[in-house]
């Protein structure tokens, strides 16, 4: 029983959210409104599981005296500090915006700043012509590259009009995007469409359990 | 003078310094800034969940307006903590598959809408679109969907079929699809860089016009 | 050759850091041409009659400043510039944050006030979920209160945009850097609803959502600082993503170079081999 309840619990939530968006009865009963509240609010309330897996694993770092233990008290010290700051004045008080301002955002923002020269390097030292797809994939790249940004235009800028137009290098790295980029990310959009209905029918069949905590197979 | 010292922008800069260090190598300073923001970033959300949804829930929609029917999924919110108590761990799941069930309930619910105008979309008209570019083009389209789509199919037998030689042109296609990716990712980064040099050069040292 | 092939990589990153910082402090102010997507979307935002509701997508957060807040900016000014009012929601914890940060200097500049003229509904978790809930009753999704904390229903914007439906909002744009953003807008909001939707999203997404572009799903979209700064030159309001584009111009072109060494190198060594 452990396993058949929560599995009731999936199909019928799934089944009556289904069945009010497709019926028309469904859509008078408001069932969904209910249970969108219900999400929302037992998600919500469901918001401390990070905090509380992080303790876990930094509390056992410290008490281990792991490698850069003392890394793992700041970020205890800042999460609990801060929670208890935004809490105490809401996120827009004025210590809690000073740190989200000075702290949060230039320290995000360079975090992932730090990918472009990941990815310098990269260009540098992986992005080889070694097979015949690896050049169409560079070619498309760099037209790319060079296109989206204004500099593309400057070294070829394009002359005809019409039918014979040469175009210029913004111009072709907009066809690039327009057409088989376009054409190739749509049949990954319907694919992945494909992929994700063929998973929801599966839990809906109870053929996938792998959020009851088993293996998914029987 | 006085600006480079104001402690906001100072501050700022200070972190931002910080994590550029990485550049040179991993670092102790880097290390620590890396578990702060961890830190910081979960007590946002907290602090921002409390204010937005679990007090408003509490004290205004159950205490004030008496909408009763509320505790019932902060008791199942709550339930996701046995997770915890590997012998009550089972309690968990309850949360678990009203979750899952309601996302399975939003795919198969809403998805297929947006999907259909791509699939339609993708067998326009091919003639007498105004210029013979724009033709081309949307002959070109369905070319690129249809191969691309045949790339995916990995159900079929591909060796010297219609099928297969119709897969290896949509190989093609993917390929030039995420050297596009691949473009835009590198334009990205590279912004978000720029983005952190204006700050240091501009907000900070006030050297940029 | 060998040698040019196992060079230290951090010299790679002095010279990415060097030629941002030498086109920053010399700008050259390459034009920029306004491309066709973001001018699609230029001219249904500029379509919309004064007084007509526009929603505000806040799905990203401060990692990607650089691109986003200049997007907000822009579409801020020029919607204020039309008169039209602003609802600002946020499924990413950092969206009513940002958006107050954002919208405070615009509104400032065209005398907008907050309750009348802009709504800050703020974050709500639960993400697609809470965009779900605001399609069938704003006040209730948003929990009654908005990003201050105040009721919602107590400003005169609040009381009239009681549901995201297409009889209270004339236009969406999600300005968006992932999950969850335009797929929950398209699922929930635009292709139930109806309401003609446009979107702004990073570089890096740019790809992907080509295709709704072309379905017309998307009436038009930013994409990148590329984008933004497009959408500057059409509203007539230049900021801060056109000063990027220089930068960002050279940094393409040396990684550019750098991926053509690379393989000169890599070529000239299998030969060899």
């Amino acid at each position: 029983m452990r396993k058949e309840l929560p599995m009731i619990v999936t199909i019928l939530s799934a089944l009556s959210l289904i069945f009010s968006q497709y019926f028309f009865s469904g859509k008078q009963l408001g069932l969904t409104d209910v249970l969108d509240k219900w999400y929302v609010i037992s998600v919500s309330f469901a918001i401390l599981l990070g905090v509380i897996n992080l303790t876990r694993v930094h509390v056992n770092h410290i008490r281990r005296r792991r490698e850069g233990w003392w890394n793992s008290i700041a970020l205890l010290i800042c999460m609990y500090g801060y929670s208890a700051l935004a809490i105490q004045q809401t996120v827009d008080g004025p210590q809690a915006v000073w740190i989200y301002n000075n702290v949060i955002t230039p320290g995000d923002s360079t975090m992932f700043a730090l990918i472009a020269f990941f990815i310098a390097s990269a260009a540098y030292r992986a992005f080889r012509v070694r097979t015949k797809e690896a050049t169409v994939l560079l070619i498309a790249a760099v037209l790319v590259l060079l296109g989206r940004a204004p500099i593309g235009d400057a070294f070829v800028k394009g002359w005809g009009s019409g039918f014979w137009r040469f175009p210029s290098w913004g111009e072709a790295a907009d066809w690039v995007m327009n057409v088989p980029n376009t054409g190739g990310f749509r049949a990954i959009i319907i694919g992945a469409a494909i992929g994700a209905f063929a998973v929801a029918f599966r839990i809906l069949l109870g053929l996938e359990r792998a959020h009851l905590g088993g293996t998914g197979a029987k | 003078m006085a600006n480079i010292l104001n402690p906001a922008n100072l501050t700022g800069a200070i972190v931002t310094l910080a994590v550029l260090t990485f550049l040179i190598k991993d670092n102790p300073v880097f290390d620590l800034f890396q578990h702060i923001f961890v830190g910081l970033y979960f007590a946002y959300s907290v602090g921002l969940t409390y204010h937005s949804y679990i007090k408003p829930t509490i004290a205004d929609d159950i205490l004030k307006k008496g909408f009763y029917s509320y505790i019932i999924p902060i008791i199942l919110g709550l339930m996701v903590y046995f997770m915890f108590i590997p012998s009550l761990s089972w309690i968990a799941r309850y949360p678990m598959s009203f979750w899952v069930g309601y996302g399975v309930g939003l795919t198969l619910g809403f998805q297929p809408a947006a999907l259909f105008p791509q699939i339609t979309s993708t067998f326009i008209k091919f003639w007498g679109l105004k210029t013979i570019g724009r033709d081309i083009n949307a002959i070109l389209l369905f070319v690129c969907v249809v191969t691309a789509l045949a790339y995916f199919f990995f159900t079929v037998r591909k060796e010297r079929t219609a099928v297969g030689y119709t897969a290896e042109l949509g190989r093609w296609v993917i390929m030039i699809a995420l050297g596009a990716a691949f473009g835009n990712t590198v334009l990205y980064r590279v912004t978000l860089f720029v983005g952190r040099m204006q700050f240091l050069m501009g907000d900070w040292l006030h050297i940029l016009k | 050759m060998e040698r040019l092939q196992s060079i230290d990589r951090r010299w790679i990153y002095l010279l990415l850091a060097l030629v941002v910082v030498i086109a920053l402090l010399n700008p050259i102010g390459l034009p920029v041409k306004v491309g066709n997507t973001t001018r699609t979307m230029f001219e249904a935002v500029d379509a919309l009659p004064p007084g007509s509701v526009i929603w505000i997508g806040m799905d990203f957060n401060v990692s990607s400043k650089a691109e986003q807040f200049p997007m907000v900016s822009v579409l801020l000014d020029h919607a204020f510039q039309k008169n039209l009012k602003v609802v600002g929601f946020a499924m990413w914890p950092n969206g009513g944050q940002i958006f107050k940060q954002l919208v405070e200097p615009v509104a400032k500049k065209y005398k907008k006030v907050e309750g009348t003229d802009f709504l800050n509904i703020g974050y709500k978790p639960g993400n697609g979920v809470a965009l779900r809930a605001m399609v069938t009753d704003v006040n209730n999704g948003a929990a009654g209160v908005d990003h201050n904390g105040k009721p919602i229903t107590s400003s005169p914007l609040g009381q009239q945009v009681k549901r995201l439906t297409a009889q209270y909002v004339n236009f969406v744009v999600d300005i968006a850097a992932g999950d969850p953003g335009t797929v929950d807008y398209l699922n929930f909001v635009a292709t139930p609803e109806k309401i003609p939707m446009a979107t702004a999203v990073v570089n890096v997404s740019v790809p992907q959502e080509m295709p709704y572009v072309q379905s017309g799903q998307y009436k038009g979209l930013m994409g990148g600082l590329r984008g933004a700064a497009e959408y500057e030159i059409l509203a007539k309001a230049v900021g801060k993503a056109a000063a990027g584009m220089d930068s960002q111009s050279l940094a393409a072109v040396l990684i550019t170079l750098f991926i053509v060494v690379g393989n000169v190198g890599y070529l000239a060594t299998r030969g060899k081999k």
